[in-house]
């Protein structure tokens, strides 16, 4: 379980996805984009089954679900974990999105040191959500140590959470 | 504050506050301190850096080492930091003085932040200029100091930055005036 500066504000259970392909799972994940209507007719479903991160259960279904796409990030050199998550409607503002992201990056912590061939060195997101992307939001969320480190093209946060594991890669001699 | 005890050191010292302070002693030791070390450079301005002083390490009445910082805006992060450095008396290097330093210079900051939200004072930031340093520990978080890589400056040195606890994203744009030093 991960340090958690905030409870979820409901019951919920959270069940690890990452690389597992869960029959259960993934079925449940199918009827959750479709009830929440995240599944626009071009998107490959195949494609985002292998992305679940971590699914979260209330009542026999899923209620939150983080999906996570592995990326190579050219200002930081680095390779990282590009996390999203969704929320029921009828669940928001009952602190999901905060707690899956703290198991989110638990799990993928985990996975990252049982797997250095990956060379995942982080958990990275991009701030979408609206009530999220307040121009005073903490620089760091605390439960998932997601850092604020700058801003998209788009003025988008980025924030990132290397992994304590994590080494800077090597980049070279510094121009002086 | 900071949450994290400073490192085992290999040798007793004590730390002094300085930040905002101007202590007529403490000046003076810094002074004696940039003096026996040559980081005094000819054209530097005195005052300058004293205004800079955040905290000192003292070993039997002498200042070992010396914590400053210059508060600027930065703008990829459009937020405003303090730029930190820490300079070591040059025998006493890799005792861990410096990591000791950093961490009661952080809570000083961050202590004043707190007592000063019109300063918009967010976190620290540094720039890794040690090749030494680089070398000896490249987590991309330090496990002692929380410095955590962000990125590269355009000369290619590593950009560290610890937000504090408190910090948030400020509405500081580029090119628009930022709040009053």
């Amino acid at each position: 379980m991960p340090k958690l500066f905030h409870e979820a504000r409901t019951p919920v259970e959270f069940r690890p996805a990452w690389r597992l392909r869960d029959p259960d799972i993934e079925r449940d994940a199918i009827a959750f984009w479709k009830s929440e209507n995240l599944l626009p007719p071009t998107a490959s479903i195949e494609t985002r089954l292998s992305e679940l991160c971590v699914a979260g259960y209330a009542e026999g279904r899923i209620v939150a679900l983080s999906t996570v796409l592995l990326r190579d990030v050219d200002f930081l050199g680095a390779r990282l974990a590009m996390f999203r998550c969704a929320v029921a409607k009828e669940q928001r503002r009952n602190r999901l999105a905060t707690v899956i992201a703290a198991h989110s990056r638990e799990a993928l912590e985990k996975w990252s040191l049982a797997h250095p061939e990956e060379d995942v060195r982080g958990m990275a997101t991009v701030v979408q959500n609206a009530d999220l992307d307040a121009r005073e939001a903490r620089a760091i969320y605390r439960s998932s140590g997601l850092a604020f480190i700058g801003w998209t093209a788009q003025d988008e946060q980025f924030r990132l959470a290397w992994f304590e594991h994590a080494r800077v890669p090597h980049r070279g001699t510094p121009r002086i | 504050m900071t949450g994290r005890s400073p490192p085992q050191l290999e040798m007793p010292v004590d730390f002094r506050p300085a930040w905002q302070q101007r202590t007529p002693d403490i000046d003076r030791d810094a002074i004696a301190f940039w003096q026996r070390n040559n980081m005094l450079p000819p054209n530097a301005s005195t005052e300058e850096r004293l205004e800079q002083v955040c905290a000192a390490t003292y070993d039997e009445g002498q200042m070992i080492a010396i914590a400053t910082a210059l508060v600027r805006n930065v703008d990829f992060l459009r937020a405003r930091l303090a730029m930190f450095r820490v300079s070591v008396d040059r025998n006493l290097r890799h005792k861990r003085v410096s990591t000791a330093l950093s961490l009661y210079a952080f809570d000083v900051l961050e202590r004043w932040s707190l007592e000063h939200p019109e300063a918009e004072l967010m976190g620290i930031g540094t720039v890794i200029q040690s090749r030494a340093l680089v070398e000896h520990d490249n987590h991309a978080v330090w496990p002692d100091t929380k410095l955590t890589f962000v990125g590269y400056t355009n000369e290619g040195y590593q950009f560290r930055v610890r937000w504090f606890a408190h910090g948030t994203i400020p509405r500081f744009w580029p090119g628009e005036p930022g709040p009053a030093a």
